[in-house]
């Protein structure tokens, strides 16, 4: 039944977007210019392009991550920090790359904007829930570094899969932290970027308007998803061949990477409305947010290039902190699904090392779980909130690595970067992935709780109904 | 307000409209049914007339009746208050859910090839029984204990039964009942979720469980009736019928404490408390006269209390009297009183006006720290905070920087102390006496850190492996004639960890990976639990030899636990490599804090602990070694052995940890 609605709805939103022609109310398209006075040749304000290059040099720095050969590679080194610091040369695009059907447009980061790096814009903090205070940025290099001497992006000793531990973390770290703690923070107040000045000299657009499409660029999400089912959105970024009429929205044959591809955030917001993980979830996150910035940018784009009244940034704050709260969610989410990724995993270890078994297979999704997790982890705590005890406590649990199966886990990296393990036990750590879940949903009110542990609890615990009685026998 | 008002009259009416509730009214109707069938059976009367007999007025307005409505009234206003204060089973499974992981390390799924239908049977039984059964036995301790009983009288002062004396209940006895149902719920939830994962389901009929919807359905309200239904002598065996029930309630002395049983007679019938209904039996209901009006609210509500305040006073009272009879025989004694006084008087003047302070960072326990802090504060009268955590203090050390609080670092093992050096938390200390007492290896060479006792990773074997008894090097217990006889914990441990660094710097990186190795493949089971855990597995036949920390067992021959102190009667000691290079040995140390505010007495605390007075402690406390040569073994360390120690510089199996845990990796230990 499902499927059929679900197709059936796909087949609606496909007529509307073949519909589509020109200017749509539902799609985060080509705004008009308003800044008064100006005098060049474009005719739309709209532009985040900058953030899709990022995304995009975030996207091929983990795919770098998995070419190591398990030796000290300069060479890899050194094209992964390509990647992060930027270059004058120019960046061919790895990921994502046309895929059968699913042809996209471009194939190098230049063709869609030029001089973008990484590391400007990611997280300056302190990262506590790694060992010594290293900074965002200083992580990243960290791990960049282990990355290029791992073995296709793999320690196994240790326990990490660089891949994901890097691309979760950006996500968080120069997504996230960008949007919700710089242009839908302190950009939105009346003496930063104000709406009645170009944004810079000679720009088609106002403060205001650049720094509202920036945020809306790290988000990742074709412009015109609105009109897409969830499922659409997160079949473009998987480059399935359903998905290619969907993102395809100015039928041009190819999908633009900068306006109709869906990237990690967007993604992973997609994934739980969806229900994709294997229940229905009930979220609805993606179109939440998507149209708190679409209503936010319509906002803007009404002032008519005048200075924001009070009212007026008070109502964008408003669609700013919906973005905020539910991207933030969507994080917490990814964290719990993780969480019970790792717990499954781990319970299927257990059965595999008690049968002394091949461990291998399950011991690398197990590490691939264990980096989606630290790094949506970590990526929740860059955001504009200090998260304080919750951090700390989140942090505590997921510790610094996974436990191996030789009962170690890291503790420490020492001042040579040598990581320090210490013996570990498997079923406490399988206890802090089910209080990790507690916390999560405590702290954040998660709702979708995909890969649940102990979810049945509470549903169990209804169907026995009242406890307390005070019926005598 | 309202809303109040209105969540009062919903939980009043919920009962009746649910079925999970014993006067659903579906329930009830089935019974009423049950009772004119009975009536016009047994009294061969005609419809009518049962029909009267059933909802006699004599019954339903009876005094007792009245009683049982205002009594039900009043507790429901009383629970509005009450439940939402109580634990809920959520929580209760939940936690029992997690601790599960711990206590069995790691998750167990039970039968996973079975189906789910057969899951939620087995749950909807197990749920039903243990329900059942733990009614029985707080129904039975309801009677058998004076002060439940205080409550529970309550319940049998009822002189009429109708359905609706199962409310007829103390608060405080609901109060018993509500703690039994959410452990129960909470153990089956918590319990079966662990072991059966989500197929732990309940099998429903109108989403009551399948076991109590039959049992309501097959007429259980009128076992507070005054329908005489009786199952045969078979049957009542197993279940309790009405009539059983109303046996209960007799107040005829044979019928006392009788029949505690809910649905199942079961737990009567094994327990010797069952009784068969055997024949119409014409029965009074009650309880014996108390002078209190049973049907007063305030009789029914209070006087409980009352009578549980008496039976505690009465032996309280005895108490007293004996005490007061030392007291005065303690005070006629003026030597005694005047000592206490004055070690009192001494103990509050003999603290200095103005008392140094020092915070110590600590990776040890407690309880094994306190002893050398009340010794120092004695000789000195330096207040000491204590902060310990088994992980991360180096790190919150880092991340607090210059603003620390922290003046000594102390912890266990190399590889632990060696990290706050690395990571430069440590300053430098110059003292002569630390260097004196100190020998050179056993302290860092830029003199940031300094052990102050020292701990033998030696081998224990079984006495009833004498051949074991040969082991004398560490080497030989890569032999594979061990094979599938020695117990380890995980490798990764830090004592593990430095004895290979020591192995790796005596024959090389190559050699200790063999070694590894050829342990790893002498392994009884998967390396787990602590070093107690090894001897305990000896003890249990497990395996014949381990490798142990010296002072576990000591810890083990002076236990608390009978049983621990047999695990330790078990095994003999062997100091390994007697011959070569020696046992080799851990510590445990510190250093003063880098950023320390009282560094002179930081350092003071550090020679304090390398002195007599102290090195003693670590022996007397957990059966370390003092660093200090000028220091003497003490008895019980003298009488497991003296031996020769790797004098390999401690520093090398810090820098050696890398190696060892690469090592440690490959032989997949």
């Amino acid at each position: 039944m499902s499927k059929i609605l679900t197709l059936g709805v796909s087949a609606l939103s496909l007529a509307m977007v073949s519909g589509a022609a020109i200017a749509d109310d539902a799609v985060y398209g080509k705004f008009p210019v308003t800044v008064k006075g100006y005098d060049g040749s474009k005719t739309s304000s709209t532009g985040y392009t900058g953030q899709i290059a990022r995304h995009l040099l975030h996207d091929t720095l983990k795919k770098l991550a998995y070419k190591g050969n398990g030796s000290p590679n300069a060479a890899l080194k050194a094209e992964m920090m390509r990647y992060f610091k930027g270059s004058k040369e120019g960046h061919a695009i790895m990921a994502p790359v046309t895929k059968g059907p699913f042809v996209i447009k471009q194939t190098k980061i230049e063709e869609i904007s030029k001089g973008k790096n990484l590391v400007g814009k990611t997280y300056k903090g302190t990262i506590t829930g790694m060992p010594n205070g290293m900074t965002g940025v200083e992580l990243v290099e960290f791990w960049i570094d282990k990355a290029s001497s791992a073995n296709k992006g793999y320690d196994y000793a240790n326990g990490y899969d660089y891949g994901q531990l890097i691309s979760k973390f950006i996500m968080g770290a120069v997504s996230y932290n960008q949007a919700v703690d710089n242009y839908l923070d302190e950009k939105l107040e009346a003496n930063k970027k104000p709406n009645d000045k170009p944004y810079k000299k000679g720009a088609p657009y106002t403060g205001k308007e650049h720094s509202w499409d920036e945020a809306f660029g790290y988000f990742g999400v074709p412009a015109h998803t609105l009109k897409l089912m969830p499922k659409d959105v997160y079949n473009i970024a998987k480059r399935r061949k359903e998905g290619f009429p969907a993102a395809d929205f100015n039928k041009d044959g190819k999908v633009d990477l900068k306006t109709e591809m869906t990237f990690g955030p967007g993604y992973y917001a997609a994934g739980f409305d969806a229900s994709v993980y294997g229940k229905s979830n009930g979220t609805d996150y993606l179109h939440t947010i998507t149209r708190a910035f679409l209503d936010g940018r319509k906002l803007i784009t009404s002032a008519n290039g005048e200075k924001l009244t009070n009212a007026q940034r008070t109502q964008l704050k408003n669609y700013a902190a919906v973005i905020g709260t539910n991207w933030q969610k969507v994080l917490a989410e990814a964290t719990y699904k993780y969480a019970g990724s790792v717990y499954n995993d781990m319970a299927k270890l257990k059965v595999i090392m008690d049968a002394k078994g091949d461990t291998s297979k399950a011991l690398k999704k197990y590490l691939k779980h264990w980096g989606e997790l630290k790094g949506f982890a970590l990526a929740l705590q860059t955001g504009k909130d200090n998260l304080g005890e919750t951090a700390a406590k989140l942090n505590r649990l997921i510790g610094f690595g996974p436990v191996m199966l030789n009962s170690s886990q890291v503790v420490d990296i020492d001042s040579k970067g040598n990581y320090v393990r210490d013996e570990a036990s498997w079923g406490e750590y399988m206890l802090h992935m089910a209080k990790a879940q507690r916390l999560l949903e405590d702290k954040f009110g998660v709702k979708a709780k995909n890969k649940a542990i102990a979810g049945d609890l509470a549903d169990i615990a209804k169907q026995l109904g009242a406890g307390n009685s005070a019926e005598n026998d | 307000m309202d809303g109040l008002f209105l969540e009062y009259v919903r939980d009043l009416t919920d009962p009746f409209v649910n079925p999970q509730k014993r006067v659903f009214f579906g329930y009830l109707g089935i019974a009423f049914v049950l009772a004119i069938a009975v009536q016009i059976y047994a009294s061969r009367t005609g419809l009518r007339k049962a029909v009267a007999a059933v909802l006699s007025r004599k019954v339903w307005f009876s005094r007792s009746a009245v009683a049982d409505y205002k009594i039900l009234l009043i507790n429901q206003f009383l629970m509005m208050g009450i439940a939402p204060r109580l634990i809920t089973k959520l929580a209760l499974a939940t936690a029992l859910f997690e601790s599960l992981h711990v206590w069995l390390d790691g998750r167990v799924i039970l039968l996973p090839d079975a189906p789910d239908w057969a899951i939620a049977a087995l749950f909807s039984c197990a749920l039903f029984l243990m329900d059942d059964v733990t009614k029985y036995f707080v129904h039975r301790a309801l009677h058998r204990w004076p002060v439940l009983w205080a409550f529970h009288r309550v319940h049998h002062s009822a002189e009429t039964l109708t359905p609706f004396t199962v409310y007829r209940t103390h608060p405080v006895e609901a109060l018993i009942f509500s703690f039994r149902g959410i452990l129960v719920h909470a153990v089956a939830i918590g319990g079966f979720l662990y072991f059966f994962g989500s197929r732990a389901d309940l099998v429903t009929v109108l989403g009551a469980n399948v076991f109590l919807f039959a049992f309501n359905v097959a007429g259980s309200n009128l076992r507070h009736s005054h329908v005489w239904i009786t199952y045969g002598p078979v049957l009542e065996r197993i279940f309790i019928s009405p009539a059983q029930h109303q046996i209960h309630h007799s107040m005829d002395a044979r019928h006392h404490d009788r029949n505690f049983g809910a649905v199942l007679a079961i737990w009567d019938w094994m327990g010797g408390s069952l009784s068969l209904a055997q024949g119409r039996q014409r029965l009074r209901f009650g309880v014996r006269e108390t002078g209190v009006d049973a049907h007063g609210m305030r009789g029914v509500f209070l006087s409980p209390f009352y009578e549980v305040f008496l039976i505690i006073l009465r032996p309280l009272i005895k108490d007293i009297q004996k005490m007061t009879t030392k007291m005065t025989q303690l005070i006629r004694r003026p030597s005694l009183t005047g000592a206490l006084a004055f070690v009192l008087s001494i103990s509050a003047f003999s603290a200095p006006a103005q008392a140094a302070e020092l915070n110590i960072y600590s990776h040890r326990q407690p309880f094994l720290i306190q002893p050398f802090l009340d010794a120092y504060k004695k000789k000195t009268g330096t207040k000491i905070n204590i902060v310990y955590a088994s992980k991360g203090l180096a790190q919150r050390l880092q991340a607090e920087g210059a603003r620390s609080p922290a003046d000594v670092i102390l912890t266990v093992d190399i590889a632990r102390l060696f990290v706050y050096a690395d990571k430069d938390l440590l300053a430098t200390v110059n003292s002569e006496v630390l260097n004196k007492n100190v020998p050179a290896h056993l302290r860092d060479p830029g003199n940031k850190w300094f052990a102050f006792s020292k701990r033998a990773r030696i081998v224990a074997v079984s006495k009833r492996a004498m051949d074991a008894a040969e082991i004398q090097r560490y080497e030989d217990l890569a032999d594979p004639k061990w094979k599938g006889r020695i117990c380890s914990r995980p490798g990764s441990h830090v004592y593990n960890r430095a004895l290979v660094a020591s192995m790796i710097h005596a024959v090389g990186v190559k050699a200790a990976e063999a070694w590894s190795k050829g342990v790893v493949e002498n392994l009884a089971r998967r390396p787990q639990g602590n070093d107690r855990a090894q001897v305990k597995a000896i003890y249990e036949g497990q395996c014949d030899i381990a490798i142990i920390n010296n002072y576990y067992f000591g810890k083990l021959k002076h236990a608390k636990k009978p049983e621990q102190r047999d695990w330790a009667k078990a095994v003999t000691l062997i100091f390994p490599n007697q011959k070569d290079r020696g046992t080799h040995i851990n510590i445990s140390g510190g250093g003063i804090a880098k950023h320390s505010k009282n560094k002179a007495e930081a350092k003071k605390f550090l020679e304090f602990l390398t002195m007599k007075t102290a090195q003693d402690l670590y022996a007397a406390v957990n059966f370390e070694y003092p660093v200090n040569p000028d220091v003497p073994l003490s008895e019980e360390l003298k009488s497991w052995g003296v031996f020769i120690e790797d004098r390999m510089p401690i520093s090398r199996v810090a820098e050696l940890a890398p190696a060892a845990q690469r090592v440690i990796d490959r032989a997949g230990w």
